[in-house]
């Protein structure tokens, strides 16, 4: 069964998704692990919920909005596939209930059932984003859920790396993957220039302490400078000389921030 | 009678003690300076388009932790209505706004300067600002300490139904869709209780990771959603800057484009002072409001958007009024109105002065001392600037491509030096990453930033209040000031939801 949904406006349909995954979030989160209390004695589970909650309504109307509001905005029709819908939360809801058959804990449990099992939940979310024909997603969705997956690989990565130790290559590795991280989500919206600013960040921020602040800002502007329009090498490199001539005097030497001038390894 | 009078004259004499007081500290050498230096560093955030005030003082906050909590204050206030004035420089001369409270500056003010009247435009800004500072300051003056008596009186009951009316009041007054302010209030609400919970101990949200359980970064917030996003959202448009060339000279407005003006700057300030108090309110809702109101008043309309002296005064006095006026509900109250008080609270914080009707008593230097130097300011401002434009002028023919690498290198130093640890720069990084998606969606974020500051003191009441009244939620029915409170909240929601308002707020908001 094919069903046309009109939305009349994109921004609303995305924005009551987003505020539907952040109230659930927080919502599901906070009942799962705190305590609720009582409403004399809240604990610190009760106003997450509360508000959790009322993000999510708040989300759903939003959502419904954007198929209701009348816009001059281009109607966006979805061929709306409800079969590939049903599919797919009937799916999900099986792969819910063997949820067990992923416990290594369980007796009975083999990799061959956690394989099958994640395939299964793997084509639920297929189905559920095959229901609607992917070219209405205004971005493209894939380079986000690799850039998302990555993104919470160099998250993993960072709860299990020592705090604050200089180990270069592991740094070098984690700046790498959380850029491309970075880099994919932002590349799925298009534009070169808003990733290239947040990936100069990002390198900023975990060379300043191994490589001293000369080197952080030099590079943050060379990167950063690439994602403008134009590229002028001559007027970019005396920009990133004058800036770190200045951040060091102004920073370090005068507001006295405790912060290394050059490479570790040289003092 | 005579009694009136004599109360009154103890009333006058204890302001003039306490101006004497605040004098006495704002014009120590030090205070003077750092002053000095806010209105400067104010001025020229405001003159370039691309950084405001928001993520200006996200990144001086860092930098404060060095300086006494007098001094602190004064510089960041400095800042924030430092920036008026140079917005308004952009706006005549360039027909961009600096700064988003001088948006309507550009529709005369850009007029005036093509037809040679570029020096009287920004003189009559600098006056009506410098008249609307000094007006303001004496309303803070005299309004904070009655406001301030009536807050000590709150319990915890009342201070929620307050933040209830606050935030509301603030997403009526955000343009966009009401709906999405709420819920970007909700999110921001959510987001400021990421951390340890007071009451249990428990760290909420923090996945296990330990930075995250000292809660989510303010500063990384306000500078990843309007500094890190603002900048993208720029590169993203091709630029064009058209500046205007000729030389200004004459920067004295005549005889008669006083005659014309004197009564636009009065209108400006009152309304100006008016709405910067209310929650919500500020610099930028009050030039647009002034505007409107101008063009009503006025006998020759059609003469606005065609170089008409008054729609200069007006809104550039109601934007500096504004400015100042905010701060009366951060320090009476403890609330901010709007995102750039939420950071003075920050700055507060940090100096670990808890924001709120006791801050005026148990430091009078602070607060006095804050109100005097908005004047000296101000003066600062006038007597500076006007001689000082010809060198932001050429500030203004800094291309972007140069502006945009150096307000990074500054912020992410900044973010950076909050705690010594590169946790904070990607938060930052990754706040930017859900500002862009903010603009995208057209999601107003400054309902957000208000949230997340009032989060945990709103969890805080709220458990306070329960437990008082043993669970019974009627209790901010039954105390009354709570209940006038929830009644004008739920008052405002209805007002603009009723479709006929519904429909011209959102037809003042794309006129303005």
């Amino acid at each position: 069964m094919k069903i046309d949904l009109k939305i009349t406006s994109s921004k609303d349909f995305w924005a009551g998704l987003m505020f539907i995954a952040f109230g659930l979030a927080f919502w599901y989160i906070a009942q799962k692990n705190y305590a609720m209390g009582t409403s004399v004695r809240m604990g610190p589970a009760y106003f997450p919920v509360v508000l959790g909650g009322l993000l999510a309504a708040l989300g759903l109307v939003v959502f419904v909005q954007a198929f209701l509001a009348k816009s001059s905005e281009p109607a966006i029709t979805i061929p709306f596939r409800l079969w590939y819908l049903v599919a797919a939360l009937v799916l999900g809801a099986i792969a819910y209930f063997l949820r067990d058959m992923r416990d290594a804990t369980l007796p009975g449990y083999t990799v061959g059932k956690e394989v099958v099992h994640t395939v299964v939940s793997g084509i639920a979310g297929v189905l559920l984003f095959g229901a609607f024909p992917v070219r209405v997603f205004p971005f493209r969705i894939w380079r986000v859920i690799i850039g998302l997956g990555l993104g919470g690989f160099a998250y993993w990565w960072y709860t299990q790396m020592p705090p604050h130790e200089a180990n270069v290559a592991a740094l070098a590795g984690h700046t790498l993957v959380s850029g491309l991280a970075v880099g994919l989500i932002f590349a799925a919206f298009g534009e070169r220039s808003l990733w290239v600013v947040l990936f100069s960040v990002v390198v900023f921020g975990y060379v300043l302490k191994p490589l001293g602040l000369v080197a952080a800002t030099v590079l943050l502007v060379f990167i950063s400078a690439w994602g403008g329009h134009e590229f002028k090498p001559k007027e970019v490199t005396i920009l990133a000389v004058a800036l770190a001539i200045f951040s060091v005097l102004s920073f370090v030497k005068g507001l006295g921030l405790p912060m290394n001038i050059w490479p570790g390894f040289w003092e | 009678m005579e009694s009136f009078f004599g109360e009154f004259g103890v009333l006058l004499g204890t302001l003039a003690a306490n101006l004497g007081l605040g004098f006495s500290v704002a014009l120590s050498w030090q205070n003077l300076l750092y002053c000095l230096v806010g209105v400067l560093l104010g001025t020229l955030i405001g003159v370039l388009p691309g950084i405001g005030p928001i993520a200006t003082i996200a990144m001086l906050l860092p930098v404060t932790f060095t300086l006494n909590p007098t001094s602190a204050l004064i510089m960041l206030a400095g800042i924030y209505y430092g920036a008026q004035y140079g917005g308004s420089t952009t706006a005549i001369l360039v027909n961009i706004p600096g700064e988003s409270s001088s948006v309507v500056t550009c529709l005369d003010g850009y007029q005036m300067a093509r037809q040679g009247r570029a020096g009287p435009a920004l003189g009559i800004a600098a006056i009506g600002s410098f008249f609307a500072g000094c007006v303001a300051t004496i309303i803070i003056a005299v309004a904070a300490p009655p406001l301030a008596e009536v807050a000590l009186k709150f319990g915890p009951a009342e201070y929620f139904s307050l933040m209830v009316l606050g935030l509301i009041a603030a997403t009526v007054l955000a343009h966009g869709s009401l709906l999405k302010a709420i819920a970007m209030v909700l999110l921001g609400l959510l987001l400021g209780l990421v951390g340890t919970d007071v009451n249990s101990g428990v760290a909420r949200f923090s996945f296990g990771v330990s930075e995250l359980s000292d809660g989510i970064g303010f500063v990384s917030v306000a500078m990843g959603v309007f500094g890190f996003a603002e900048i993208i959202a720029n590169l993203e448009q091709k630029e064009k800057r058209e500046i205007f060339t000729k030389k200004v000279s004459n920067l004295l407005p005549s005889l008669q484009d006083f005659k014309d003006s004197w009564a636009s700057i009065l209108r400006g300030t009152a309304l100006g002072s008016a709405l910067g108090i209310l929650p919500g309110g500020g610099a930028l809702l009050a030039s647009f409001a002034a505007y409107t109101l101008e063009k009503k008043v006025s006998k020759n309309s059609a003469m606005f958007g065609k170089g008409a002296i008054q729609g200069v005064a007006a809104p550039e006095s109601a934007n500096n009024a504004g400015a100042q006026t905010s701060f009366i509900p951060l320090l009476t109250l403890g609330i901010p109105s709007n995102p750039v008080m939420a950071l003075m609270i920050g700055a507060m914080m940090i100096q670990g002065i808890a924001p709120g009707p006791q801050v005026m008593t148990e430091r009078p230097q602070l607060f006095w001392g804050m109100i005097a130097s908005m004047w000296v300011g101000n003066l600062m401002l006038v007597v500076l600037n006007l001689p000082m434009i010809g060198m932001w002028i050429k500030l203004l023919m800094v291309p972007y491509r140069i502006l945009y690498p150096s307000i990074l290198v500054f912020c992410c130093i900044g973010v950076y030096s909050i705690s010594n640890s590169p946790f904070d720069v990607m938060q930052t990084a990754a706040f930017g990453v859900v500002g862009y998606i903010f603009v995208k969606l057209e999601c107003e974020p400054a309902p957000l930033i208000l949230g997340f500051i009032l989060g945990p003191l709103m969890e805080e009441n709220l458990r306070r209040a329960m437990l008082l009244s043993r669970g019974d939620p009627l209790v901010f029915f039954q105390r009354p000031i709570s209940l006038a409170m929830l009644l004008i909240a739920a008052f405002l929601l209805v007002v603009v939801l009723a479709p006929a308002v519904r429909k011209k707020r959102e037809e003042a908001f794309v006129e303005a």
